[in-house]
C-alpha cells in the first residue's frame, strides 16, 4: 500500500468513527397522529410509570447566591448530571453525581434522605410538599407534571415527534394564556408508548435559547428494585435528624401566619393538609411562591440583593427580574406583619399586586 | 523489540525522574490535608479530596484525581512524544532501522514501552498515596470497609476489585495521549515539539469541555471521560461513562496510531 492508500484509509477509519454516533441520533421518529388534548391527558396518566435512567439538565439563569437558598440557585443556574430511579410517587432516588462525589436525594415513603458524599453526611426529614424546589423537581417528568398542571386546551398545540433517549417521543408545546405569565412557552416531549415526559424545555418571553432544558439521555422502563430506592447509612456517615427539610418547610410549619385563598387573581394550591404560612398560587407556568422569612434570613437576603445591580427597591419593597422569575422581598417594617420573599414566574407588576394584597389580608395564627 | 525498549525505558533515569515529580504533589497534598484538616467544599477539587479526611485508605483514588488531569498526561506526552523524535534527534533513528526492524514494530514497541511506564507510574502512585494516606490520614473504619460515594458501604474485597479496575482504567486513559504524542513525533524531530503540540490538543480538549456551546463536540474529546473512574465507586456502578471512555480512547488510539504509522512507514529518515 503506497503513502496516499495508507492516509485515506486512516482517513476512512476516522470519519467512521466520527460518524457512527451521529447516525445513532439522527435516526428519524415515527410520526404520530396523537391529539395535542390527547397527549396531554397521557402525559399526566404518567405519572405512575416506573422508570430509571440519566437525566441532564441545563439552567441558564444567574439567580443571586444566598446561603438558604443555594440549591435553587444551583438548579436555575447550572447544569447537572442526575441518576434516577423511580419506583412510585413515593419511593425514588435522584443522584446528583459530581466528579467530586455526589448528592442524593432518596424518597422512602414520608421520610427524605440527603446523602453528600464529599461531607459523609446523611440528612432526615419529613417529607414535604411545600418546600423550596430540588433535583427531583427538575426531572423531565415532574417539570412537565407541574408545568401541564391546569392547562386548557387552547394553550396546547402539537410539535414533531423527535428521538430523545433513543426512543420516539411525541412533541407538545404549552403557550400560557394568562398575561401575568413570563413563560413564553414549554416544549414537552414524550415517550410515544407510555407517555412518561422524556424532554422539557422552557422559554422566557423573547428567548431564543431555553431558560431551563432537562432531558433523558437513557432510559429505562422496568420498575427499579426496592433496594435501590433505599437509604442505609453507613457506619463512617454523620447522620442528622431534621424537622424540616429547608427554610419554606419550616416556614410553612412555624410561621404565624394565614395567608389568603387568593392574591393578584391567582387561585392558592396545594393539599389541604400542608396548607400554613407558605402560599403556591397559581397554575402551570404562571404561578408564584410567598414565604415569610426570619428577620436574620430576610436581612441576608436584603443584602444579597443589594449587591446585584439590575435589584431596585420601591415602594413594595426590593426587586429583581432575572430572565423569567421575578423576584419581590417586601419591606417589613415595624408595622407591617413580617417580610414575606415572592418569586414566581410572573410579571413584577403581578408580584407588586400580591405584595399589597398580602399586607391586607394575612393574618396571625 | 518490545523487551528491548522496556528494559530501556526502566534504566532511564528520565522514567524515575518523572515519576518521583508525579508523586510529589499529592504527598504536598495529603501533609497539608493532615496539617489543616481542611478539605475541599462539595462541587470543587480533585475527586475523592474531601472524602479523604475522613477516611486516609481513599487517598490512593484522589492522589490519581489530582495526577491525572495535567501531570499524568504531560509527562505521557514527553516520554510518547520523544519515541521516534528522540531517536531522529540523537541521530539513532537511521542506525536502529538498518537493522531488521520493521518501522511498523518499532512503533509498537515505542507504543508499549510507552504503556508500560504509564502502569507503573500509576502503580507507584496508587502505592505511596496509599501509605501516605494511612500515615498521614489515618483510617475510618478498622474493618476496611469503605463508604461509596453513593452512601453505600463496599466491603475491603469489593474497594480493592473496584480500586484495580480504576487503575487499570486511568492506564488506559492514556493511550489516546500516547497515541497523539507518539503521531507527533513521527512528524518533527523535536521531541519537545510533540510533547507541546499533544499538550496543546489536550488544553485545547480542557477548555471545550467547559463550555457549555461546544456541548456537540463534547463526547469527541479526548479529556471528556478520563475521571469517569470515580463512577466505579458510585453504586451501582455507573457504566456508560466507563464504557464510553473506553471506547473513545479506542478510537483516539485507531486513528493516531494509524496516523503515525501512515506517515511514518512511508517517511524518508536521513537522521
Amino acid at each position: 500500500m503506497n503513502s496516499t492508500g495508507r492516509w485515506l484509509l486512516v482517513v476512512g477509519v476516522a470519519a467512521a468513527l466520527v460518524a457512527a454516533p451521529i447516525v445513532v441520533r439522527v435516526l428519524p421518529a415515527s410520526g404520530s397522529d396523537v391529539t395535542a388534548a390527547a397527549l396531554g391527558e397521557r402525559i399526566a396518566a404518567s405519572s405512575s410509570v416506573p422508570w430509571s435512567g440519566e437525566v441532564r439538565t441545563r439552567g441558564t439563569l444567574q439567580v443571586p447566591d444566598t446561603d438558604s437558598f443555594g440549591g435553587v440557585v444551583d438548579l436555575l443556574g447550572e447544569s447537572k448530571t442526575l441518576r434516577v430511579w423511580w419506583r412510585d410517587a413515593t419511593h425514588w432516588r435522584v443522584d446528583d453525581t459530581r466528579q467530586t462525589g455526589e448528592s442524593d436525594l432518596v424518597r422512602d415513603g414520608t421520610s427524605l434522605t440527603r446523602w453528600v458524599f464529599e461531607s459523609g453526611t446523611a440528612t432526615i426529614t419529613p417529607y414535604a410538599t411545600v418546600r423550596l424546589p430540588d433535583t427531583s423537581d427538575v426531572l423531565p417528568s415532574r417539570l412537565a407534571a407541574r408545568l401541564l398542571g391546569g392547562a386548557t386546551t387552547d394553550e396546547l398545540s402539537r410539535l414533531p415527534s423527535r428521538r430523545v433517549a433513543g426512543r420516539s417521543a411525541a412533541g407538545l408545546r404549552l403557550t400560557p394564556a394568562d398575561p401575568a405569565s413570563t413563560i413564553d412557552r414549554a416544549d414537552v416531549w414524550a415517550d410515544e408508548e407510555s407517555g412518561l415526559p422524556l424532554r422539557v424545555e422552557v422559554y422566557g418571553k423573547g428567548d431564543v435559547l431555553p431558560v431551563v432544558t432537562s432531558a433523558l439521555t437513557d432510559v429505562d422502563l422496568d420498575r427499579p428494585s426496592a433496594d435501590v430506592t433505599t437509604f442505609e447509612a453507613p457506619a463512617t456517615a454523620t447522620v442528622r435528624r431534621r424537622d424540616v427539610i429547608d427554610v419554606a418547610a419550616g416556614a410553612n410549619a412555624f410561621a404565624p401566619f394565614e395567608l389568603p385563598d387568593a392574591v393578584a387573581g391567582l387561585e392558592r394550591t396545594g393539599d389541604e393538609d400542608e396548607l400554613g404560612a407558605v402560599g403556591v398560587y397559581g397554575r402551570g407556568p404562571t404561578a408564584l411562591i410567598v414565604i415569610p422569612l426570619r428577620r436574620g434570613l430576610a436581612g441576608q437576603v436584603r443584602d444579597q440583593l443589594s449587591t446585584v445591580a439590575s435589584a431596585r427597591g420601591g415602594d413594595a419593597g426590593t426587586a429583581l427580574e432575572v430572565g423569567p422569575l421575578s423576584v419581590l422581598l417586601t419591606e417589613g417594617g415595624r408595622r407591617s406583619r413580617g417580610t414575606f420573599l415572592l418569586a414566581g414566574t410572573v410579571t413584577p407588576e403581578t408580584l407588586a399586586q400580591a405584595s399589597t394584597e398580602l399586607a391586607q389580608k394575612v393574618t396571625s395564627r | 523489540m518490545i523487551r528491548l525498549e522496556l528494559t530501556s525505558m526502566l534504566r532511564r533515569p528520565r522514567t524515575w525522574v518523572t515519576i518521583a515529580m508525579l508523586n510529589a504533589l499529592p504527598l504536598v497534598v495529603a501533609i497539608l490535608l493532615a496539617v489543616t484538616d481542611l478539605g475541599p467544599r462539595p462541587g470543587t477539587g480533585p475527586p475523592f479530596l474531601s472524602a479523604v479526611l475522613t477516611d486516609g485508605t481513599l487517598f490512593p483514588l484522589a492522589a490519581l484525581g489530582i495526577v491525572l488531569p495535567l501531570f499524568l498526561p504531560v509527562a505521557v506526552a514527553v516520554i510518547a512524544g520523544d519515541a521516534i523524535a528522540g531517536e531522529a534527534q540523537a541521530g539513532t533513528l537511521r542506525y536502529l532501522l538498518i537493522s531488521p526492524v520493521g518501522r511498523t514494530r518499532l512503533l509498537v514497541a515505542k507504543l508499549a514501552s510507552t504503556i508500560a511506564f504509564v502502569l507503573l507510574a500509576v502503580l507507584v502512585v496508587a502505592v505511596a498515596a496509599y501509605v501516605e494516606g494511612r500515615v498521614l490520614l489515618g483510617s475510618a473504619d478498622p474493618s476496611g470497609s469503605v463508604t461509596s460515594v453513593s452512601g453505600s458501604t463496599l466491603s475491603q474485597a469489593e474497594m480493592i476489585q473496584r480500586t484495580v479496575v480504576a487503575l487499570g482504567y486511568v492506564t488506559v486513559m492514556m493511550l489516546g495521549v500516547a497515541a497523539i504524542a507518539l503521531f507527533f513525533s513521527t512528524v518533527t524531530e523535536s521531541g519537545v515539539s510533540a510533547a507541546l503540540g499533544t499538550v496543546a490538543i489536550l488544553i485545547g480538549s480542557t477548555v471545550l469541555l467547559g463550555l457549555d456551546a461546544a456541548d456537540v463536540l463534547q463526547p469527541y474529546l479526548p479529556t471528556r471521560y478520563w475521571l469517569a473512574f470515580v463512577d466505579l465507586f458510585r453504586d451501582p456502578i455507573r457504566w456508560d461513562g466507563v464504557l464510553r471512555g473506553l471506547a473513545s480512547q479506542g478510537a483516539y488510539l485507531v486513528v493516531f496510531l494509524g496516523a503515525a504509522w501512515a506517515n511514518f512507514t512511508t517517511k524518508d529518515i536521513n537522521t
